[in-house]
């Protein structure tokens, strides 16, 4: 190995460490100022002589975190396995089954992909005002069904389009009814990408901030995100209970995260290698 | 089978939104509500009163009105709710005209609630409870005409425990060292003052540009060059006509800029914010805290006796001063079923001798009330007693004027706050500042 | 959640769906629309219905409570002619920069920098990290580097610390800072994902092209443009794409940290749109403002979707 290609590979190194560096210092931070003295300012980075892991029982209590804990997983219970079984059908039926208009729907559904949520949420405040459902969490839940749609689809049908349509016609030779076939043959062969996608999902309605602001006032019933916006009102002041809440807040993307983090990087190469 | 019906559902509802939807809106009546018999009794039943205020000290402050009301009112729970100020103030009229409406609410601006008809009109409670044989100064500034826009005259549509007062406090220690043995008597002897603190090395003004303190002294500066405030208050009341676009405002924004030129604000104003600013002042960062009596409280609590408070010195000795006040409002919601409870919350609010202390105490509040109402006590030389004694004080020489802040929903947020952020980044000249101010609010007022 | 879409487009097998096609050349089948209608119906109730109600509301004089009055083309010619409006629009537009340019390039590096370790802990550990960010809520990222950019926080620490003590400020209250400041947020937040679509990309290029580019004697820049940057094309657009939607709907970052602030100098429209509809009772405004909005990204979309196909 020569002296230039060991420089090479230092400078590598150092790029790549310092990227490292740089998507995790603001955590960092978060986290030695939420175990500062309670009250105090702390300094960006600085380890405290005498760490207050008792903060984060403050922010939990403070915040009413368990409520919100709460209302995020009544949330994403009411999104998450609804919008996969809605993308998963519509995705399967427009990818291997003859769906009249098919193009036009599929089409349609694309445009959806772009459009940003600010550009539909004054109507949507008022559709749902008239359905009197402003306030509730179905004010959070129905619409969220309906924006991350286009993204399921998309995600399903691309899956779907992948398989041999031989296998569904043997199964037809066989005598199977189109359910049958779905039910036996794709569905577990489709295993893998639905799940991706519900942990997409999960991510996209915990984090959700815009929807819960403006449709639900009463905080405890927002996503956990939601809540956080709220608590910052009212808690601005406070870095140190400000960073320990939004550490516990982040802890359950973090963990879903970490946990799912390999099929996620299988499925993104998987679609990818197709 | 499920998603069938919900199918069902949605291709049913898409059907009746697109019946519904011809114009949007079109569905309230014109005209005020009509007003149904009052009384002045609680009743028997048991009620649970729901509050919505400010997230902050209004919290323990109506909690602890809440409780004096229950206490005396068995059967009346009163229910503290809270959000903080900038997502309340959006959100307002929305809360009050959506199905889970508070009874009582606190409204910061009054904009287009009343055009709107979110609140419930108060003159008959007024007349029940006698309201309107106290000084009628108090409730100036939630009267609303009947255009809905116009206030200062008409009906009124909220009231409140007390009063915010604005003006000057200073760190005793510091206001020695630059040799001020007494408040400034003018404007100019104040602008001396800066000067000296700054030659002193101190930071001669703490404030919160971030979020708008730094139009309190804008506010005074305006009303100190006119040495009047009918103009400001005309503005502030939407009165037809009326304009901020003056010599007078051109003349404060000037000041204020070469304030901020010369380095008596704090170097990064834009970004301190209403929670920063007092912490800065306790510590001893800033000479002067241009602020309301509402900090009074805090400053009390962590320094007694250290903080003194003038109001805004006026352009000639011995001339008027004025300072910014607003009513810490509630206001009915119209939805309210237990309307006739929330009023006598209200009065009782604006009466009690006990609640009257805890707005001193715990709110920083100056109340008004009826003209014979014991005062509050507060401890001698405390900042509480000097805001309390500079209330009295303008009570008597009507020196009392509405926050420009106040004029419409979002002249405070789009435009106060960032022009005067851009004034006093040097980003915008004061005459510029003036004018936009004024086209921002009548856009505003749809005029 | 527009963030995560379109992460797939580029997978979109061609092959297969032409063999679909030929096959199912048959009676359409209308039971099939039962297999859609749920999902068709979700998304027209919520998305395309109300898209179609914000064209309509734009077109009116509206506080949202009391009756509308019609406003002919007011509201879109204030788009033009506000400069608050105006600016807010152009702020998205640096924001790409941020969102988008930035992440696109380091993320090209980083996946280039990884492909060549051996694969391994430290390769894996290098991907999690980059990715953390993206998978965190913004409000937190707001958060978090709100307190970074403060005065007590970390980057006034370092410049202290490395001498650079006047350079020190309250950088998110600060004229000149404070959009690229919010922008550093966006390539915080986007780099992850910019950097692991990639890496999948690159991973999936023949090693044969690598070693005939070697053959040729060809350098470590002239492999890179010649074979990496093609092989990558469908994962650019999808990183282009992706990035360049979340620049222009900005919305929960700015809100957190600076509410458009100082000044207008980081007013964006998803903010601007929040504001009219609820503070200013602005709908028909805000609403004029949503579907240009909503306009701007299909328009600017379009052509990078067509770079894509390409071939």
């Amino acid at each position: 190995m020569t002296e230039s290609t060991v420089a090479q590979r230092v400078t590598r190194t150092g790029i790549l460490l310092a990227l490292m560096l740089f998507a995790i210092v603001p955590l960092l931070s978060m986290f030695t100022t939420a175990l500062a003295e309670p009250g105090s300012t702390p300094r960006g980075l600085t380890w405290p002589g005498d760490p207050h892991w008792h903060n984060f029982v403050d922010a939990w209590s403070s915040a009413n975190f368990l409520a919100l804990f709460r209302s995020s997983i009544l949330i994403v219970v009411g999104v998450v396995p609804a919008t996969v079984v809605m993308a998963t059908a519509a995705g399967y039926a427009l990818a291997q089954l003859n769906v009249p208009f098919g193009k036009v729907i599929y089409g349609l559904l694309v445009v959806g992909l772009t459009l940003p949520f600010e550009a539909l949420i004054t109507p949507l405040y008022y559709d749902l005002q008239s359905m009197g459902l402003l306030g509730s969490r179905f004010a959070i839940v129905l619409p969220l069904i309906g924006l991350l749609m286009p993204f399921g689809v998309f995600w399903m049908r691309a899956h779907f389009l992948g398989i041999e349509p031989a296998l569904t016609e043997a199964a037809k030779v066989d005598g199977a009814t189109g359910w049958q076939t779905f039910r036996r043959i794709h569905l577990p062969l489709a295993t893998s990408a639905w799940s991706a996608l519900a942990v997409l999902f999960f991510l996209a309605s915990w984090n959700q901030y815009l929807l819960p602001l403006v449709l639900v006032d009463d905080p405890s019933k927002r996503t956990v995100a939601g809540g956080l916006g709220a608590f910052q009102g009212q808690h601005g002041t406070d870095v140190v209970l400000l960073c320990a809440g939004s550490l516990l807040i982040m802890l359950p993307s973090l963990v879903i995260f970490l946990i799912f983090q390999r099929n996620f990087v299988r499925a993104l190469m998987q679609g990818a290698v197709k | 089978m499920r998603s069938l019906n919900l199918y069902r559902t949605a291709v049913g509802a898409v059907a009746a939104l697109l019946l519904a939807a011809c114009a949007p809106g079109g569905n309230s009546e014109a005209g005020p509500a009509p007003s149904k018999p009052v009384s002045t009794g609680v009743g028997s039943q048991p009620v649970t009163l729901r509050l919505l205020v400010n997230s902050g000290v209004d919290v323990p402050f109506y909690t602890a009105l809440g409780e004096l009301f229950h206490a005396k009112y068995g059967n009346v729970t009163v229910k503290v709710d809270n959000q903080d100020y900038a997502t309340l103030t959006t959100n307002v009229a929305h809360i009050l005209a959506g199905s889970t409406a508070p009874d009582i609410v606190r409204v910061s601006q009054l904009g287009n609630l009343i055009e709107d008809h979110l609140l419930t009109n108060l003159d008959p409670y007024a007349k029940a409870y006698g309201w309107d044989k106290w000084p009628q100064s108090q409730f100036a500034s939630t009267r609303v005409g009947p255009d809905g826009k116009q206030r200062g005259t008409g009906s009124l549509y909220a009231v409140g425990p007390g009063f915010g007062l604005t003006g000057v406090y200073y760190n005793k220690a510091l206001a020695q060292r630059i040799g001020m043995s007494r408040p400034p008597a003018t404007a100019a002897e104040f602008d001396e003052l800066l000067g000296k603190a700054k030659n002193a090395g101190l930071q001669p003004i703490m404030i919160n540009g971030k979020d708008g303190g730094s139009v309190y002294p804008l506010q005074n500066l305006v009303m100190s060059s006119a040495a009047a405030a009918q103009a400001v208050q005309d503005w502030n009341y939407a009165k037809p006509g009326a304009t901020i676009n003056t010599p007078a405002t051109v003349n404060g924004a000037t000041v204020l800029q070469r304030w901020g030129r010369s380095g008596y604000l704090p170097a990064d104003v834009n970004d301190i914010d209403q929670t920063r600013a007092p912490r800065e002042f306790l510590d001893g960062n800033g000479v002067f805290f241009p602020s309301g009596n509402w900090q009074a409280p805090g400053l009390d609590k962590s320094g007694a006796g250290k903080f003194g408070f003038f109001l805004f010195p006026p352009r000639q000795a011995g001339g008027p001063s004025y300072a910014m006040t607003a009513a810490a409002n509630l206001g009915i919601a119209a939805k309210s079923s237990h309307s006739d409870v929330a009023a006598a919350f209200l009065d009782f609010i604006q009466t009690n001798t006990q609640a009257r202390q805890d707005t001193v105490t715990l709110g920083g509040l100056a109340p008004a009330g009826p003209a014979d109402a014991p005062p509050p006590t507060a401890a001698a030389g405390s900042a509480v007693a000097a805001t309390v004694g500079a209330f009295q004080e303008l009570l008597k020489s009507n020196g009392l004027v509405g926050f420009m802040a106040d004029a419409t929903a979002s002249i405070h947020v789009n435009s106060l706050i960032p022009q005067t952020q851009l004034l006093l980044a040097g980003k915008t000249t004061p005459a510029a500042y003036a004018a936009k101010v004024q086209s921002d609010y009548e856009r505003d007022l749809r005029r | 959640m527009t963030d995560v879409l379109l992460r797939q487009r580029s997978e979109d097998p061609v092959a297969p769906r032409e063999v679909v096609r030929r096959s199912a050349r048959r009676t359409r089948n209308w039971a099939a629309l039962v297999w859609v209608a749920p999902a068709f119906g979700m998304y027209a109730l919520f998305v395309l219905y109300p898209m179609l109600q914000s064209i309509q509301y734009s077109f009116y004089d509206w506080d949202g409570i009391g009756p509308a009055k019609p406003a002919g083309l007011d509201n879109w010619k204030a788009i033009f002619t506000q400069p608050e409006l105006l600016h807010s629009v152009e702020h998205a537009f640096i924001l790409i920069v941020f969102y988008s340019v930035l992440p696109v390039g380091l993320g090209l590096v980083a996946a280039a920098l990884i492909r060549e370790l051996r694969p391994g802990a430290f390769s894996t550990t290098a991907r999690v990290m980059l990715f953390i960010p993206q998978v965190l809520p913004l409000v937190a990222a707001g958060i978090a580097w709100t307190w970074m950019y403060s005065s007590d926080g970390l980057v006034n620490q370092v410049l202290r610390a490395v001498g650079l003590e006047r350079h020190t400020r309250a950088w998110l209250g600060d004229f000149t800072f404070a959009l690229p400041a919010v922008g550093v947020i966006g390539v915080w937040v986007m780099l992850g994902f910019c950097t692991v679509l990639l890496l999948a990309g690159i991973g999936k290029i023949e090693p044969e092209l690598y070693e005939a580019a070697r053959l040729d004697g060809a350098g470590r820049v002239h492999e890179f443009l010649a074979v990496t940057l093609p092989g990558l094309r469908r994962e650019l657009v999808v990183c282009t794409t992706f990035t360049v939607i979340a620049a222009l709907a900005s919305f929960d970052v700015i809100q957190i940290s600076t509410q458009g602030g100082p000044g207008y100098q980081t007013m964006v429209p998803g903010v601007e749109i929040y504001r009219l509809t609820f503070l200013q009772q602005h709908v028909g405004q805000a609403s004029a403002l949503a579907v240009f909005l909503a306009a701007l990204v299909l328009v600017i979309i379009w052509p990078i979707q067509r770079l894509g196909r390409e071939r």
